[in-house]
């Protein structure tokens, strides 16, 4: 077996930053996208989300889109105009194609519905992700 | 013939959890278990100690291990630490299906088989390891 630290090659993964302000729905994807191979970083709420935008310029955000404080959707709107290279992806309980209309004009590149399943919002992420390549 | 101590970090923000994994990893190997249950903690221990191999928990609040794990790869003093992510969510048989390594990082399921997690430990540390009478099925299991 090669040595463990060569086997990582941090530069070459996806960054991906998780939002949402339920603990346990953020430690489930985050543990999945690791699994995956992504480099993977949270948020609880849309302003800090927004502050690890700024420093972290991920590949992809996964953005709920009902929070306390910010609104995702403000969340979403902010993100696109300062990072327009960065993917969003929104996820939220409310099953509303009138809100899914909004937030894909507002800018998302995918809108997925929850409950979901993990290996179609891998799939989905990775789609949006290569979009900007 | 003096053999180096191998030192183990364990995070996990359960303290039980730590302290049942510090005494399990303790009774079985003479490894030198440090444990923090927290994020930064890790990080801060984890530059100070350069343990050889860290068990680390994903599912944190505040500073989840998967941050921990970036800052640890961005600091070129903990870049080359073996980490073990310990995982709630993954299923074990894919997990065993993969060789333990899923995402190029290497897993283990909660519950922890002990054999399971010193097996790993003992390859990870590129050290011989002769397993104790305890099979999967009645070994002793950390949650």
């Amino acid at each position: 077996m090669p040595h463990h630290s060569r086997m990582i090659n941090s530069k070459d993964r996806s960054k991906i930053l998780i939002v949402d302000d339920e603990k346990e729905m953020v430690g489930y994807l985050s543990e999945y996208f690791v699994s995956r191979g992504y480099r993977v970083y949270a948020a609880v709420d849309g302003s800090e989300a927004l502050r690890k935008v700024e420093t972290l310029n991920p590949d992809v955000v996964l953005l709920d889109l009902l929070m306390p404080g910010i609104h995702g959707m403000e969340v979403l709107t902010r993100i696109k105009s300062s990072h327009p290279r960065t993917a969003v992806v929104i996820m939220t309980a409310l099953i509303n194609e009138t809100v899914a209309e909004e937030a894909l004009e507002a800018g998302a590149d995918a809108y997925i519905a929850k409950p979901f399943n993990l290996e179609k919002i891998e799939t989905l992420i990775r789609s949006v992700i290569d979009r900007y390549r | 013939m003096s053999e180096k101590v191998r030192k183990v970090l364990v995070v996990d923000d359960e303290e039980d959890f730590c302290s049942l994994t510090k005494q399990a990893i303790k009774a079985m190997t003479n490894f030198k278990v440090m444990t923090a249950t927290d994020g930064r903690k890790a990080v801060s221990l984890a530059k100070k100690e350069n343990p050889d191999v860290i068990l680390l928990d994903i599912m944190m609040p505040g500073m989840s291990g998967s941050v921990v794990a970036e800052e640890l790869l961005e600091n070129p003093r903990t870049a080359s630490i073996p980490i073990i992510f310990v995982t709630a969510i993954v299923k074990d048989s894919e997990i065993k299906d993969s060789d333990g390594m899923l995402g190029n990082r290497m897993f283990i399921a909660k519950p922890i088989n002990v054999n399971n997690l010193l097996e790993k430990m003992h390859m990870v540390l590129g050290l011989p390891h002769v397993p104790k009478e305890t099979s999967d099925e009645d070994g002793w299991f950390l949650t």
